[in-house]
């Protein structure tokens, strides 16, 4: 593979565009996570208060109730119909960029990008997303979220990857060979599932605490887990009076929800896979993404695969580049010649 | 290693072997990345993946098939001919040349002159199929058992009516060609036969759908579901489609063939499982029947997310059970279209004559344009959606 083309006048990167996070990985070294919101200022005074026309990430979160807030990401896709969500991901993508590419650059600087998404993503979305970076990078390759793991931790024959982000649950075999819809699935059984869940249930045991779905998925990134786990107690303003509640419970069962879903599709996929190379798999199935760190989740999954006469679940345990170095690997192995075929 | 070393790894530090696979892999992203884009990289390498080496259109095989798309009398060589004019470069993708459809021959004994039916034609739609198994359980799959039940439903209806299916084997078959299938075909009535999968509520169910719009969201994941082998349809898409461009009355017509094999399905099905649901006929963007000319329904016979109805499934008198009910509403619906007017409606819509035959977009009876015209001619482009009246 040639490189013909100097990083001077090329910067290669790798993009995670998440429900929940996005994430960039450059190949100047620079690594940046932006949480995937974006907030226009609701009016003019909340305008002039913010002194901004757009906020992104976690300070238009902080800012929420001063902007019109979009989460423009769902399901690791572009929302549907909306021009508003286009205009988010674009500032969600501007944001990314400006983190990893140097102040100062040279204008000229070609940016080429491989950018993850949900595996069984439509290819209209794919085609949203193309329109929407193709005035902010030069060439643009998508692949499957999945695969962009697997390249990236060089794990690309008789592996299995699930990827539990907050929209979608991706799953990939790889088998040495380009993954097709054969080899991949994709769940909406993932991270805000289990949020709404969560939040149903405290607010069905607690009527009278006042709660969020921001402290929801606050409360579950801190203390998710499936199986056992010390007391899960936390602070909420009942009537307005700070108050102690366990969620305990609730917080098992919305956990555990994810269980079936992720155990049976695992199953599944892996019965589909020719006979001889089964047991492979079973002993290589890599879960990342950020629910993919619920405690316990790894174990129980290593559990299921008992059925099928035992493997081994590797947990990740810092998901959050794992995509997007992905996607470096990739957009660095892919020489110049390739790069020219995907420019618009 | 930790991830910014694996990043920064060069591949020339890896083994041959590895450097191979990787660029057969870079070289597959990019080919599926320029089909997006609509350009055609040059020929796949070695890892081409099976599945699109199966699905790669092979020029000679229409000549293989012409003579048995002759003999048909379907005109299929015609529409192939003029697809392939229309096209510089025959897609990476297509499904099996439908001249492969073929459709049953009627009993030497049945007189069609006795018997004035306004549904002669019939198009069956086993769901998924190829690399696409619909749903899954208990070593069952959806595309399966599709496939087993239009054969069934082809063989009973096929003594008093011409039957077709648009795939007769577990082959890939895209969602948006189904209907142009029937619609070159000339088919009356299209119907897609699928299996169901109830997350929320595992008590087995039947539900029958025609295409139109839907707020419901389980109905939208359904969609979504069924939907999922569309490659280039969003919902906005077919939310535009089905708002703009399905005629008022052929969604009429499909209510009403739905609402047939809907209570065909219920009532016979239920003798076998008290316990079946009856989820009713809905309406919801269903990317197979956006395209259809005719009367066209998607019916959810079974589900497999119930383990009393995936044991049932196992059984080859519960299958001939839900081909007979699904042949039954069919019949149905057919008779139904005998029923005489009491008065003829003025405007477009049922039939101004003596039977309720009804009317398609352009007037014809089952509104059927002339075979072999290019499947588009009478569909609106998506961009144009909505500006249909």
């Amino acid at each position: 593979m040639n490189r013909a083309t100097s990083d001077s006048e090329v910067l290669k990167v790798g993009i995670d565009l998440g429900t929940s996070r996005s994430s960039i990985s450059a190949a100047n070294g620079q690594r940046h996570m932006v949480q995937s919101y974006v907030g226009w200022p609701s009016d003019m005074v909340a305008r002039k208060v913010l002194g901004r026309d757009v906020l992104v990430g976690a300070e238009a979160l902080e800012h929420r109730p001063m902007l019109n807030l979009r989460r423009p990401l769902e399901r690791g896709l572009i929302k549907e119909g909306s021009d508003q969500d286009e205009k988010a991901v674009r500032e969600l993508v501007r944001r990314l960029l400006e983190l990893a590419v140097p102040a100062g650059s040279s204008p000229a600087l070609a940016i080429h990008a491989v950018v993850g998404v949900p595996a069984e993503t439509l290819r209209v979305n794919r085609q949203n997303l193309r329109r929407i970076l193709a005035g902010q990078v030069a060439s643009t390759m998508i692949v499957s979220e999945p695969f962009a793991v697997a390249y990236g931790l060089d794990s690309l024959v008789h592996t299995m990857v699930i990827d539990i982000g907050a929209g979608t649950t991706d799953f990939c075999v790889l088998m040495g060979r380009f993954p097709t819809e054969d080899d991949q699935r994709t769940l909406s059984a993932a991270g805000d599932a289990v949020d709404r869940h969560l939040h149903g249930l405290i607010e069905e045991r607690y009527t009278d605490a006042s709660v969020s779905i921001h402290m929801v998925r606050a409360w579950k990134e801190r203390h998710s887990f499936v199986g056992e786990s010390a007391p899960v107690v936390v602070d909420v303003p009942v009537r307005g009076k700070p108050t102690r509640i366990d969620i305990t419970e609730p917080m098992r069962r919305a956990c555990e929800s994810l269980l079936e879903p992720l155990r049976e599709t695992m199953l599944d996929l892996i019965a589909r896979v020719e006979p001889e190379y089964q047991s492979r798999i079973r002993n290589n199935v890599i879960l990342t993404g950020g629910s993919g760190l619920i405690r316990g989740l790894g174990a129980e999954l290593q559990r299921a695969l008992g059925e099928l006469g035992g493997g081994r679940v590797r947990v990740v345990k810092d998901p959050v580049f794992v995509g997007s170095d992905g996607g470096l690997s990739l957009a660095r192995d892919a020489d110049d010649e390739y790069w020219k075929r995907l420019s618009p | 290693m930790p991830p910014e070393d694996r990043a920064a790894s060069p591949p020339s530090g890896r083994s041959r072997a590895d450097r191979r696979l990787r660029i057969d892999l870079i070289e597959a992203a990019v080919r599926e990345n320029e089909a997006e884009l609509g350009r055609r990289g040059p020929e796949p390498g070695a890892n081409a993946t099976p599945k699109r080496q199966r699905r790669r259109f092979r020029p000679w095989s229409l000549l293989l098939l012409a003579p048995i798309a002759a003999a048909a009398g379907l005109g299929y060589l015609e529409l192939q001919r003029s697809e392939k004019a229309t096209q510089a470069e025959p897609p990476a993708e297509a499904a099996p040349p439908e001249a492969e459809i073929r459709f049953t021959e009627l009993p030497e004994s049945l007189d069609l002159s006795v018997f004035p039916l306004p549904v002669r034609r019939i198009v069956l739609d086993p769901g998924h199929g190829g690399s696409a198994s619909g749903t899954v359980a208990g070593g069952l799959t959806e595309k399966e058992l599709a496939l087993d039940i239009a054969v069934r439903v082809r063989e009973l209806l096929s003594d008093r009516y011409r039957v077709a299916m648009t795939r007769e084997a577990d082959i890939d078959v895209e969602l948006d060609r189904r209907s142009g299938i029937a619609n070159r075909a000339g088919a009356d009535l299209f119907v897609s036969i699928h299996v169901n999968w109830l997350p929320r509520n595992r008590t087995c169910g039947v539900e029958t759908y025609y295409l139109g719009p839907t707020d419901d969201p389980e109905l939208t994941a359904l969609a979504e579901r069924e939907n999922a082998e569309a490659h280039g349809y969003s919902l906005a898409d077919l939310r535009s489609l089905v708002d703009g461009v399905y005629g008022q009355h052929m969604q009429d017509e499909s209510r009403a063939l739905a609402d047939a094999v809907q209570d065909s399905l219920f009532e016979k099905l239920r003798a076998a499982n008290p316990e079946l649901r009856n989820r009713g006929v809905k309406s919801a963007p269903f990317v197979v029947l956006i395209d259809a000319e005719m009367p066209a329904i998607l019916a959810e016979v079974s589900c497999l997310s119930d383990t009393g109805e995936i044991e049932r499934l196992r059984d080859d008198k519960h299958l001939q059970s839900i081909a007979e009910a699904l042949d039954a509403g069919i019949r149905s619906y057919a008779v139904s279209l005998l029923q005489p007017v009491e008065s003829p409606a003025e405007g477009e819509g049922r039939g101004n004559g003596k039977l309720r035959a009804f009317r398609g977009r352009e007037g014809t009876v089952n509104g059927r344009g002339s075979r072999g015209s290019p499947r588009r001619e009478h569909a609106p482009a998506p961009q144009a959606a909505g500006e249909e009246p």
